[in-house]
């Protein structure tokens, strides 16, 4: 389940700021002071959310993205030890074409045996036949007049899965026509957290707290 | 307003309200307002790179699948056009992985990830990714003389020395969005990006 929140997140000290440049020839209309605020980032917020409700509300399953037309769940497994040494030599600067022929790997002699294994692709995303599941929050209603739905989100757009915080996404209402780009978070919640969601008005509004402060 | 060549006094003239206005209103008006348009006496605009749109909002994600962090919104009215798109990238420590770049224009995927980290290190980093794109080239030739389909998009990432050619086809109708796609390999670790900029190249 997809929860939708308004963002931004929670304003850290306000006298941390970024430092970005306040003006430039090739963007004339800049008018900033020179400062934008610092808000926690997805993994403060992430950490906040399994303190408050739980290790396992969201959804961290590699290979289940979550997106405006669908759930996509693309099977994954465990690289080799072999392409674990071939991917970081890569990485180290030798061309892989060098490492085939010049630096074979050896099981006895992997430099990089102590470092873990990634997981790969096996296979295609599949749609899964259930819709997904989302709920937008009240506020995020207000911003956009009142309704919102994944229709409104640009085609194929990509939630991912875990918290995701502070993007502005443009958002169409499909009957007027109008375009609006809002300032969002959402979190992917576990299957197990998307029934707990539902059926707790307390976790919801945990969340909500978490994902929404200045609401 | 067009210029209109002022007349020629000569002696014995007399100025009227209507002479001043043509002579000295009017063309004062059309040598201040007057456009860029290549035509004779009025200049042509200089050809240079123009900011199409940008974010400059960070947005962050644990996300372990692609997730679509940064837009920008943009109004290219012809794609295909030559295009620079720029993004800063940073991430958090966390756990020993590292974290993906792809990039997005409309609904176009462009290619395949990038891992824009240096290696599977516990580790905090920063980079800065670039994405070019210029007109789609297809083959054109087959048979023993065939030539191979043109790069359209060049994906650089600084500090990992990453870069990506990409054969893609990028979207002939007008581009509305570019669109930075993200993950991380281990939700313990959190991936940013901002400070995106687009800028589209004069084609002639």
């Amino acid at each position: 389940m997809i929860c939708i929140c308004l963002g931004p997140t929670k304003l850290l000290d306000p006298t941390r700021r970024l430092v970005t440049v306040p003006t430039s020839p090739l963007d004339p209309g800049k008018t900033d002071d020179g400062f934008k605020p610092v808000w926690e980032h997805a993994g403060m917020v992430q950490d906040r959310l399994h303190a408050a409700l739980g290790p396992d509300i969201c959804e961290h399953r590699h290979g289940v993205q979550h997106r405006q037309d669908g759930v996509f769940v693309t099977p994954m497994r465990t690289e080799t030890s072999e392409e674990r040494y071939y991917r970081r030599m890569a990485t180290n600067g030798v061309e892989d074409k060098v490492a085939r022929q010049v630096f074979r790997y050896t099981p006895a002699t992997d430099p990089f045996d102590d470092e873990p294994l990634q997981l790969l692709q096996a296979g295609p995303a599949v749609k899964q036949p259930q819709p997904p599941e989302y709920v937008a929050t009240d506020a995020v209603k207000a911003a956009c007049g009142g309704q919102v739905d994944l229709t409104w989100f640009p085609a194929g757009f990509a939630f991912g899965n875990g918290v995701t915080t502070n993007s502005w996404v443009p958002l169409t209402n499909p009957v007027t026509g109008e375009r609006k780009d809002v300032l969002l978070s959402w979190c992917v919640l576990s299957p197990s957290a998307a029934v707990l969601h539902k059926a707790d008005a307390g976790a919801r509004a945990n969340l909500r707290t978490i994902m929404e402060p200045s609401i | 307003m067009a210029w209109t060549a002022p007349r020629t006094w000569v002696s014995g003239n007399v100025l009227t309200a209507a002479q001043l206005n043509v002579d000295v209103r009017d063309n004062e008006n059309a040598l201040s307002l007057h456009t860029h348009t290549g035509v004779a006496g009025d200049g042509a605009t200089l050809s240079v790179l123009s900011r199409d749109g940008g974010n400059t909002t960070e947005a962050t994600t644990t996300s372990t699948v692609a997730v679509d962090i940064l837009t920008a919104t943009v109004s290219i009215a012809t794609g295909g056009i030559p295009l620079n798109a720029m993004v800063m990238l940073r991430k958090t420590t966390g756990a020993a992985g590292v974290a993906y770049l792809l990039w997005k224009v409309n609904a176009t995927v462009l290619g395949s990830e990038v891992i824009w980290t240096a290696a599977s290190i516990n580790q905090t980093e920063a980079a800065l990714a670039e994405l070019r794109t210029r007109t789609y080239m297809d083959a054109n030739y087959s048979g023993a003389t065939a030539m191979a389909t043109g790069v359209n998009e060049y994906i650089i990432v600084s500090g990992a020395a990453t870069s990506q050619a990409l054969y893609t086809a990028i979207p002939n109708a007008s581009i509305t969005s570019v669109i930075v796609r993200g993950r991380v390999q281990d939700a313990l670790i959190t991936m940013g990006a901002d400070e995106l900029h687009v800028y589209t190249y004069p084609t002639s």
